[in-house]
C-alpha cells in the first residue's frame, strides 16, 4: 500500500463538499481516488475528484492534498487512521468527525475545525476560524477525543461544548473560549477574548496570567500545587515547551463558570 | 554430579512454584519518606496468600525521572491466586494506605489489557467533587483531600506470574542462617520484577500441605524443624540447627530463576560452609506448582 498525492490542478466552478477526500483514503488507490464524487453545494453538479485533482501515488505512506484549497469543506472528514498533510488553505468544517490517525495542515483552516472529533491528532500550522471542535449541527457535545495543536490563532468559542481531549493554541484566542465546556482540556499561550470558559460545568481551561477573569463567573484564582499539572506539562512539552516550564511551577486557579453552577477550573500559569 | 557455591553442597532438588495473578504500580509523594509511608502500610499483613489474600512488597524506589510526576516514589508489587483476590484487595489497600497518606499519587506500573481498579473505584471519595482527566491516553481521577487533591490513576495492569520460587537455607547456627538470609535478599532486592513477601524476604515458618487439625490446609513443616529431630525423619544431619526459607514471587519465572541464582550465590558467599551446611528448595513432589526451579539448573 503506497501513498497518494492529491494536487490542485485548478479553483472548482463553486464551493465543494470535500468530505470524500477523508475517511478511508489512505487505503484507496489513486483509480479509486480519481473516481470520487465532490459534490457542488447548493448546486445539483457533481465533480469527481479527477476533475480538480491530479492524483498520483506517493513512495510514502503519507496521503498529501495540495493547492489553494479554501473552497473545499470537509476535508478529511472521519480520518480515520494514517497521516494526511494537507497543504494550503481549507474551507470550513476541515477535519470533522476526525476519527484517528494524524491530519496535518500547512496552512489556515475556516470555521468548524474539527468538529465533534472523537480520536486522532490535528495539527495546524496557521490559525482556524470560529468554533474549533464545535458539536456537529444538532448535537450536543463538541470533541470527545484526541488532541489539536494550534500554531496560530484561533476564532471565537474554540472548544464549544468539548467534552474530552486536548486543545492547544499557541497564539490568540477569540471571545468565549472553552464555552459551555463539559470536560476536557484547553490550553492557550496568547491572550484571550471575553467571557472566557463562559457557561463550562467541567473541564479545565490553562492561560496565562494575564488575562482577566469574570468576577461574576469566576471564583477568586488561589496559588495551588497540583500534582496533575505536572502530568499536562509532560504531555504538553514537546508543543508548547514554555507553557510546560511554566506549569511545573506554582499556578492559580479558578473554579466556575459559578453562574452556571459548573465546577470547571482556570489554570492561570505565569507568562 | 553434586554442585557447591563458594563450598557450600547445594543439593539436587527443585523450587516448585505456581501460577499467580500479579499488578504493579506506583506510589510517589512529596518526598521519599512519605512513599515509603504510604508503602509500608499497604504492603502490611501481605507476606503470603495463606492468610493475607495476597503477596505484597516493594518492588523498587524510584527517583523523580522514573515517575510520572518527577516525584520521589516506590513501585510495589503485588501476587494473589486469583484475579478476584487482586480485584478486591488493591483497591482497599490503596483506600486505606495510599489515599490516606499525606502527598501521594497513585500510577498504574504495569500494562495489561485485564485491568485493576485504582481510582475507577477510589473516585467515589470524592463524593462528586472528583475530576476526572484523561493525559497521554490515560485517565486520572483528582480527588479532593485535606491537603490539596489525591491523584490517582483509573487502573492498572493485571498480568499472569509465578509465586512461590524459594530456597531453603540449612545453618548451622541461627545466627549464620539469619545472616545468609538478610545477604541474600539484600541481593535480590535490586532485582527487576520480584519480590520477598516475608518479613525481611524470609520465613522460618516453612509449611506443608494439611493438618491433623481439621480445616487447617497449611501447617508447620515437622521434617524442616531441627528441635523435632527425634521425633520425626528429617533430610539433613546434626549439623543442621535452623533453617530459612526464602520465598520469591516475579513476574516471569526467568526473573524469579535469575532472583534464586543471585540470592543462593550471595548467602553462600557471605557465610561459607562455615555457616551454611547446605541450600535445598521446597517442593511438593511436583504435584501441584507448574513450575520447577531446579537448583542445578538456576545456578548454572
Amino acid at each position: 500500500m503506497s501513498g497518494l498525492h492529491l494536487r490542485l490542478r485548478a479553483a472548482p466552478p463553486g464551493e465543494i463538499d470535500a468530505a470524500a477526500l477523508g475517511g478511508q483514503l489512505h487505503a484507496m488507490s489513486a483509480a479509486e481516488v480519481s473516481r470520487l464524487p465532490l459534490p457542488r453545494l447548493g448546486n445539483t453538479q457533481q465533480l469527481r475528484v479527477a476533475d480538480c485533482f491530479a492524483v498520483s501515488p506517493r513512495a510514502d505512506q503519507r496521503v498529501v492534498v495540495e493547492g489553494d484549497l479554501r473552497q473545499f469543506h470537509r476535508l478529511a472528514c472521519r480520518w480515520t487512521a494514517g497521516e494526511l498533510v494537507v497543504e494550503g488553505d481549507v474551507g470550513e468544517r476541515f477535519a470533522s468527525q476526525l476519527r484517528g490517525g494524524v491530519v496535518r495542515l500547512e496552512g489556515n483552516a475556516s470555521a468548524g475545525a474539527a468538529e465533534q472529533m472523537g480520536s486522532g491528532e490535528l495539527r495546524i500550522s496557521g490559525s482556524v476560524g470560529d468554533e474549533l471542535g464545535r458539536p456537529l449541527p444538532g448535537r450536543r457535545s463538541g470533541i470527545s477525543g484526541g488532541r489539536i495543536v494550534v500554531a496560530g490563532r484561533a476564532g471565537h468559542r474554540a472548544g464549544y461544548r468539548m467534552r474530552r481531549g486536548t486543545i492547544v493554541i499557541l497564539g490568540d484566542c477569540g471571545n468565549a473560549a472553552g464555552c459551555d465546556l463539559v470536560a476536557g482540556t484547553i490550553v492557550v499561550a496568547g491572550a484571550t477574548g471575553r467571557d472566557l470558559g463562559a457557561g463550562m460545568r467541567r473541564g479545565t481551561i490553562v492561560v496565562p496570567d494575564s488575562n482577566a477573569l469574570s468576577p461574576v463567573r469566576f471564583s477568586r484564582p488561589q496559588r495551588e500545587q497540583l500534582s496533575i499539572a505536572r502530568l499536562l506539562a509532560h504531555e504538553l512539552l514537546p508543543a508548547a515547551p514554555a507553557i510546560a516550564a511554566a506549569l511545573q511551577t506554582d499556578i492559580t486557579r479558578a473554579v466556575g463558570d459559578l453562574s452556571a453552577g459548573g465546577m470547571g477550573e482556570v489554570w492561570l500559569y505565569r507568562r | 554430579m553434586p554442585i557447591e557455591v563458594a563450598g557450600v553442597p547445594v543439593e539436587e532438588t527443585f523450587a516448585e512454584a505456581f501460577d499467580m495473578k500479579a499488578t504493579r504500580f506506583l506510589v510517589t509523594a512529596e518526598t521519599l519518606a512519605w512513599a515509603r509511608d504510604a508503602a509500608a502500610a499497604m504492603c502490611g499483613f501481605g507476606t503470603s496468600v495463606i492468610a493475607c489474600g495476597i503477596e505484597i512488597a516493594v518492588e523498587t524506589e524510584l527517583s523523580p525521572d522514573q515517575t510520572p510526576d518527577g516525584r520521589p516514589g516506590v513501585a510495589i508489587l503485588a501476587f494473589a491466586v486469583s484475579s478476584k483476590e487482586l480485584e478486591s484487595q488493591i483497591p482497599r489497600r490503596a483506600g486505606q494506605c495510599v489515599l490516606t497518606c499525606p502527598t501521594t499519587a497513585l500510577f498504574a506500573g504495569c500494562d495489561g489489557e485485564k485491568r485493576i481498579a485504582l481510582g475507577k473505584q477510589l473516585r467515589y471519595f470524592g463524593d462528586g467533587f472528583q475530576i476526572s482527566k484523561r493525559i497521554g491516553g490515560r485517565r486520572y481521577w483528582r480527588i479532593p483531600v485535606m491537603d490539596g487533591e489525591f491523584l490517582c490513576e483509573e487502573d492498572t495492569g493485571r498480568v499472569d506470574a509465578v509465586g512461590g520460587g524459594n530456597f531453603l537455607l540449612l545453618g548451622r547456627s541461627l545466627h549464620a542462617v539469619a545472616r545468609a538470609c538478610r545477604t541474600a535478599t539484600e541481593a535480590i532486592a535490586p532485582l527487576p520484577g520480584v519480590i520477598t513477601p516475608f518479613p525481611g524476604g524470609a520465613t522460618r515458618s516453612g509449611s506443608k500441605v494439611g493438618s491433623k487439625y481439621r480445616g487447617l490446609f497449611a501447617s508447620t513443616n515437622e521434617a524442616y524443624c531441627p528441635t523435632l529431630r527425634a521425633l520425626v525423619a528429617q533430610p539433613f544431619g546434626e549439623e543442621v540447627h535452623a533453617i530459612l526459607e526464602v520465598v520469591i514471587d516475579g513476574l516471569t519465572p526467568a526473573q524469579i530463576a535469575e532472583a534464586m541464582r543471585v540470592g543462593i550465590t550471595a548467602a553462600c558467599e557471605d557465610v561459607g560452609p562455615a555457616g551454611l551446611v547446605a541450600v535445598t528448595a521446597g517442593n511438593y513432589g511436583g504435584k501441584l506448582g507448574r513450575h520447577h526451579f531446579h537448583l542445578a539448573e538456576v545456578l548454572r
